[in-house]
């Protein structure tokens, strides 16, 4: 550096430090906190750019004292320190001491004298303190507000070379820079104190011909190459705070510091945060370029206006700048992506206590009997206004009750997810190669559903890896891929929710299960069995074909309680398998617990709800197609066999009460819903169509009710073994409706229909 | 500023011998001088050895001299320079190009 800078640099100094003299003086009123803090600023301003002055000219001793004063005032412009007298003493003296390391810097002597030394360190202690730091020695790291990370770089070893460790830099200077008084040199003498320049490349191109070449303007840029491990884009930054508007100033960190930006922002809180700011907080971009890069997106933004292309985003813009890598911002887009997939979740999600949304649902179970009650009365009356009112209550009771209910429903992904563990142990106990597939993780199930098939499933899984899939080398022999697929698979199903496990390993063995149940005698020989029944039988207690007994399975005691549990649930399990192809286990449990959308029918004296979800249609059958009590029949329903019988038949009810034609409609027409009465003799059979588990059945009943609200109460222990009984429910009435339990109705149905075969083959 | 030596004749190069003022307080001035002769000579050669303070605006013109001697398809050498032009040339990575 020439002395004549140096002198111009000291002047320029000189002058600041008696500004900064007077502002402290006039700190005397410190009550005033509006003159107060306008001092403040200005002192701030002032040592701000002393210190900025020094660095051009690398005094170093300068610059970091300044920087400790500086520090101080910015906790005082922030208010987490107030001005004291104490403090405004102690700053004038430093004012003093600044003055006189600007004389000692002029008289070209490296390092301090004895006593300037010993006045430093004293005064650094006495600030520090206010920085609440006890070492003497101030850090030169300048504390932003939000302090960036250092980026170790000498973690992250980048393959492809030397190069890839070094900062880039680009500089475009203004045309009036060098008339400013800036000289790209001393920019450039200042970096190469914070690491080891590599490489400079010069640009002349922007040079205009000799003609229009105007020698006090200047036309330079500069590509230049730094190895400075030790630093962070602030710092860099901050070397060119002064020329920042004279000069274009991109800043490229290091490729290698790509992974530790990328582990940064991976790092950072689950927070929703614009990218900008996330990459802001990795240290990637400074907040100088952030905003930046904001203009020059507000930029594009106004001229992209009427274009068929929206303004890009921000992350392109930045990459454009040449400021941060592509792939920083990919990371930091994932992150973000991440961040508001978590927020939806925690905003959505809250913790409530279990014993609170029982009584909820108890209550609205109540709601639902007493707003039946209500417009069971009301249309009694039947007033037009008040049947319109009740029908709205009904429909707000049901949606009350739909959202209750939900409150009690959980993804079954969860559970799910579980299984990945297992199924990962399982491959490296076994030497086995097993993929877990799941579908249907968002499937909602009842609370306790989850809670109680978690085991019974958990087994089947096992069972699936241990007993299904073959080892890879086996199922490379017979032409599969070495990896076996376990698909776990969730969905509704006509009011039920099917959980299935289905495996593409070697199928059950017909065979074996046969020979196998002969043994234990739980069959007789030339017993004829269907498939299901063969693979039903596994189910049987102490049953197990499993020639070597692994940790996991083949004790024999898994598949009974397997079943015990899924029955106890009201579900049902079935097997399919094909041998040598795979296995295929399908769970069927009841959706909703507590209130389902009923169909009310009558049979006899009695009311019956069956639910609606499982109902498919209701039929009547003419004279002709009537059937015969007791036995299995089947009417033609478009093309389909429908196997049906009577209910009262399955409920053994023997009374029919019957009246004659005229006085029934009579009293149909005046008491609609709420007849007791039967139907004559000779009109048609009602039959009501269910679907369960892919079969269907008709039941005949004597009338057809319409919908019902139902408020599942469950039976007394004592008739908890009943079969075809669900539950019961309160009519508005107060009399007592049974549920029918549909699936057990529908195997009744048709298990008495296939032992019928001559019944059937006469239906053609 | 002392003067530059000039050649009589068109031919040969013409030397210049610049004072210690390379910055931009003498820039203007500078290029004025060495804008008279471009026309008069084929070949332009530079000494440097007597700058005692360059900055940038020095290299500048440097710089422009030869681009635009280049253009006009004209020599342009530097036969000396003096330890602060040297090391300024070298900070700016420029001793291939301006050698």
């Amino acid at each position: 550096m020439s002395d004549d800078s140096l002198q111009i640099f000291a002047t320029e100094a000189e002058d600041l430090l008696g500004v900064a003299e007077q502002a402290l003086l006039n700190l005397d009123d410190l009550e005033n906190e509006e003159d107060t803090l306008d001092g403040v600023n200005d002192l701030f301003r002032t040592f701000h750019t002393i210190k900025g002055a020094a660095g051009l000219f690398g005094l170093n001793d300068i610059v970091e004292f300044t920087h400790v004063v500086e520090s101080v005032l910015g906790k005082v412009r922030e208010g987490s320190i107030k001005v004291d007298e104490d403090m405004v003493s102690l700053f004038l003296l430093s004012r003093d001491h600044l003055e006189n390391l600007v004389s000692h810097a002029l008289s070209g002597e490296e390092g301090l004298s004895e006593p300037l030394k010993e006045t430093d360190d004293k005064l650094l202690v006495d600030l520090n303190r206010y920085l609440n730091i006890t070492s003497p020695d101030a850090p030169t790291e300048s504390p932003q507000a939000n302090t960036p990370i250092q980026v170790n770089s000498t973690i992250s070893v980048n393959a492809s070379g030397v190069e890839n460790k070094n900062w880039h830099i680009s500089l475009r200077f203004g045309v009036n820079a060098l008339r400013n008084g800036m000289d790209p040199a001393s920019f450039i003498g200042y970096l190469s104190k914070l690491g080891e320049i590599k490489n400079v490349t010069l640009i002349e191109d922007a040079i205009p011909h000799w003609q229009e070449f105007d020698a006090e303007s200047c036309y330079l840029g500069f590509e230049i190459s730094l190895l400075a491990p030790d630093t962070n884009k602030e710092a860099l930054e901050e070397v060119f705070e002064f020329v920042q508007d004279d000069c274009k100033i991109s800043i490229l960190p290091p490729n290698s510091h790509i992974n530790d930006y990328i582990k940064m922002i991976e790092e950072l809180p689950e927070e929703d945060m614009r990218i900008g700011d996330i990459l802001v907080a990795c240290g990637a971009l400074t907040n100088l370029e952030k905003d930046n890069v904001l203009n020059v997106q507000d930029s594009m933004a106004d001229q992209a206006t009427g274009a068929d292309n929206a303004v890009p985003p921000l992350g392109q813009v930045a990459v454009g700048q040449h400021v941060v890598q592509q792939e920083v911002v990919d990371a930091a887009v994932k992150k973000q992506g991440e961040a508001k997939k978590q927020k939806v979740n925690a905003q959505q999600t809250i913790r409530v206590n279990a014993l609170k949304l029982e009584s909820l649902v108890n209550l609205v179970g109540e709601l639902v009997i007493g707003s039946a009650n209500s417009e069971l009365n009301a249309r009694r009356l039947a007033d037009a206004e008040l049947n319109e009112a009740m029908e709205n209550l009904v429909r707000l009771v049901e949606e009350v009750r739909d959202t209750a209910l939900g409150l009690r429903m959980v993804q079954i992904g969860e559970t799910f997810n579980r299984y990945k563990r297992v199924v990962r142990e399982v491959s490296l106990d076994t030497g086995k190669e097993i993929e877990l597939k799941i579908s249907g993780a968002e499937t909602e199930l009842d609370k306790t559903l989850i809670e109680k098939i978690g085991d019974p499933l958990m087994h089947l899984v096992r069972n699936a890896i241990d007993h299904g899939i073959e080892s890879p080398e086996k199922r490379m022999e017979v032409g599969k891929s070495a990896k076996g697929v376990v698909n776990l698979d969730a969905f509704h199903d006509s009011g039920s929710i099917v959980i299935q496990i289905r495996d593409d390993g070697g199928g059950l063995s017909k065979s074996k299960i046969l020979k196998k149940a002969l043994e234990k005698g739980l069959i007789q020989e030339n017993h004829q069995l269907t498939d299901q029944e063969i693979y039903r039988l596994i189910f049987e207690a102490g049953f197990s074909t499993a020639e070597k007994i692994s940790n996991l399975s083949g004790r024999g005691v898994g598949m009974d309680v397997v079943r015990k549990n899924i029955e106890a649930l009201r579900g049902q399990v079935e097997i399919e398998s094909e041998e040598g192809k795979g296995s295929s286990i399908s769970i069927r449990l009841p959706l909703t617990l507590a209130i389902i959308d009923g169909f009310q029918v009558r049979v006899g004296d009695a009311q019956y709800i069956v639910p609606l979800d499982m109902v498919d249609e209701c039929i009547e059958l003419d004279e002709s197609q009537r059937g015969r009590d007791g036995q299995a029949n089947y009417v033609n329903l478009r093309g389909e066999i429908l196997p049906f019988m009577y209910l009262r038949d399955l409920f053994g009810i023997k009374e029919k009460h019957t009246v004659t034609g005229d006085y029934f409609n009579e009293l149909l027409h005046e008491n609609p819903s709420d007849s007791q009465i039967d139907k004559p003799e000779g009109d048609r059979d009602n039959i009501v169509v269910v679907r369960f588990g892919g079969k269907k059945a008709g039941f005949v009943v004597d009338e057809l009710l319409g919908e019902h609200q139902t408020v599942i109460k469950p039976l007394g222990r004592v008739f908890q073994n009943l079969k075809g009984i669900s539950g019961a429910t309160i009519l508005g009435s107060g009399e007592v409706a049974m549920i029918i339990d549909i699936a057990e109705m529908v195997s009744r149905v048709v298990n008495t229909n296939h032992t019928d075969a001559s019944v059937a083959k006469t239906l053609h | 500023m002392e003067e530059a030596t000039s050649s009589t004749q068109t031919k040969g190069p013409y030397q210049w011998l610049l004072g210690e003022d390379f910055t931009i307080y003498a820039i203007e001035g500078l290029k004025e001088h060495v804008s008279q002769e471009l026309d008069l000579h084929e070949a332009f050669n530079l000494d440097l050895s007597q700058v005692e303070e360059i900055d940038s605006s020095g290299i500048q013109l440097l710089l422009a001299l030869r681009a635009e001697l280049f253009r006009k398809d004209k020599e342009f050498t530097i036969s000396a320079m003096s330890p602060v032009v040297e090391k300024m040339i070298d900070s700016y990575g420029l001793k291939d190009r301006l050698n």
